[in-house]
């Protein structure tokens, strides 16, 4: 014969079954993976390092810079006259789309800080928008930067006549003059308000799907 | 593409030996020199406009659409700009996760095709400046072809081709 003390331990735990449930439920809703269509997720995420580098504003690129909201890198040089330009534009576009710089900010990395200067690149990022942080510092800290996020670029020089190849990392020799050519990377890389290194996006890609994509990262990580 | 002065010296010899009357003479001049224009008007240029540069950018881009009309191949070897000292013709190349600047000695047309000069892809640099281009400045180029002949036009600074209006 079933006792009453029984009787509500079975209900107990019929409850406690019934929560637990619930509570499973709802896990797995908010741990659907998240399906990018323009862009990758990195497996693990990846702390963004702390480098000698400076905005435009003459902010460090500290932990802070990354914090409280998502962010999308670029890395280029501001004497690119056709690809740089068309990036910036689509760039500029994703910010207005978002509104507020607060939620998503761009951050463009030249590669050419010898010819960028901060006054220079001030100029460049603020032609597309007002609130594109333009980044500068030391060849060294700039490669450094490019490395994490795997961004690879690399300059080259006609000196005396002779083709000059200047790996990332590397000064341009004072005498290069001011012309000469820059390869860079072309894909966007996205680090979350944790300061952390989670998705990139290869072009050729759609803004629209690109902002799906943003948008959908951002969603899932609430 | 035929070179209009050419053909007019040949065919000039050639009706100059046939002792051919002054009207007829004169008929196929009117002849040739409509070739000769219709020659140089087998390179159609579309959609010309330069790009305008950010504040402290040293270079410009240039953008056309080049048709060739012709039964003739035509090789663009220099372009010259009145706004700067160099130019050069150039392709954005994207491959394996970067961008590169392929420089170009010349572009061909064969007979009867188009290509397109856009952002991203096929460009005219213009570098080592005069002054900065502004917006709605026109710049006078030049495109020198491989057997001599010149084609000048004149296109503005704009932001966008979809700012051009009636140009």
């Amino acid at each position: 014969m079933v006792t009453l003390w029984q009787r509500l331990a079975i209900v107990l735990l019929l409850l406690v079954c019934l929560a637990l449930g619930v509570v499973t439920a709802i896990q797995g809703v908010h741990s659907e993976p998240v399906v990018l269509v323009a862009g990758k997720r990195l497996p693990a995420v990846q702390s963004v390092p702390e480098l000698s580098l400076e905005t435009h504003k003459g902010d460090l690129l500290s932990h802070s810079i990354w914090v409280g909201r998502w962010s999308l890198v670029f890395f280029g040089f501001g004497s690119c006259p056709d690809y740089c330009p068309l990036e910036l534009q689509k760039l500029a576009g994703l910010m207005r789309r978002a509104g507020d710089p607060e939620q998503l900010q761009i951050l463009f990395v030249t590669v050419d800080p010898e010819r960028d200067t901060r006054d220079k690149l001030a100029a460049y990022v603020g032609f597309f928008h007002p609130h594109i942080l333009g980044v500068r510092g030391p060849n060294s800290e700039l490669a450094r930067l490019a490395s994490f996020f795997g961004a690879s670029y690399e300059r080259s020089v006609i000196i005396d006549k002779r083709l000059l190849s200047v790996p990332a990392g590397i000064d341009m020799p004072e005498n290069a003059g001011p012309a000469y050519q820059v390869n860079h990377s072309n894909q966007l890389f996205m680090v979350n308000p944790r300061g952390e290194f989670v998705a990139y996006f290869s072009p050729p890609y759609e803004p629209d799907l690109l902002w799906q994509d943003i948008q959908n990262l951002m969603a899932h990580a609430r | 593409m035929c070179s209009g002065n050419s053909l007019l010296l040949n065919y000039g010899n050639w009706l100059f030996l046939s002792g051919w009357s002054i009207g007829r003479r004169a008929l196929l001049c009117c002849v040739l020199l409509a070739h000769a224009v219709t020659a140089y008007a087998d390179l159609d240029i579309q959609r010309a406009w330069v790009k305008l540069a950010p504040p402290g950018s040293s270079v410009n881009a240039a953008y056309m659409t080049l048709a060739n009309t012709g039964n003739t191949r035509m090789v663009i070897t220099q372009v010259k700009a009145d706004c700067c000292s160099m130019t050069m013709l150039h392709r954005t190349r994207q491959q394996a996760g970067s961008v590169t600047m392929e420089h170009l000695d010349e572009l061909v047309l064969p007979p009867h095709s188009r290509i397109e000069l856009a952002p991203g892809g096929l460009h005219i640099m213009l570098m080592r400046m005069n002054a900065p281009l502004l917006l709605n400045h026109q710049v006078n180029l030049q495109l020198v072809l491989s057997d001599g002949q010149k084609y000048s036009l004149s296109i503005p600074v704009l932001r966008e081709w979809s700012d051009a209006g009636d140009h």
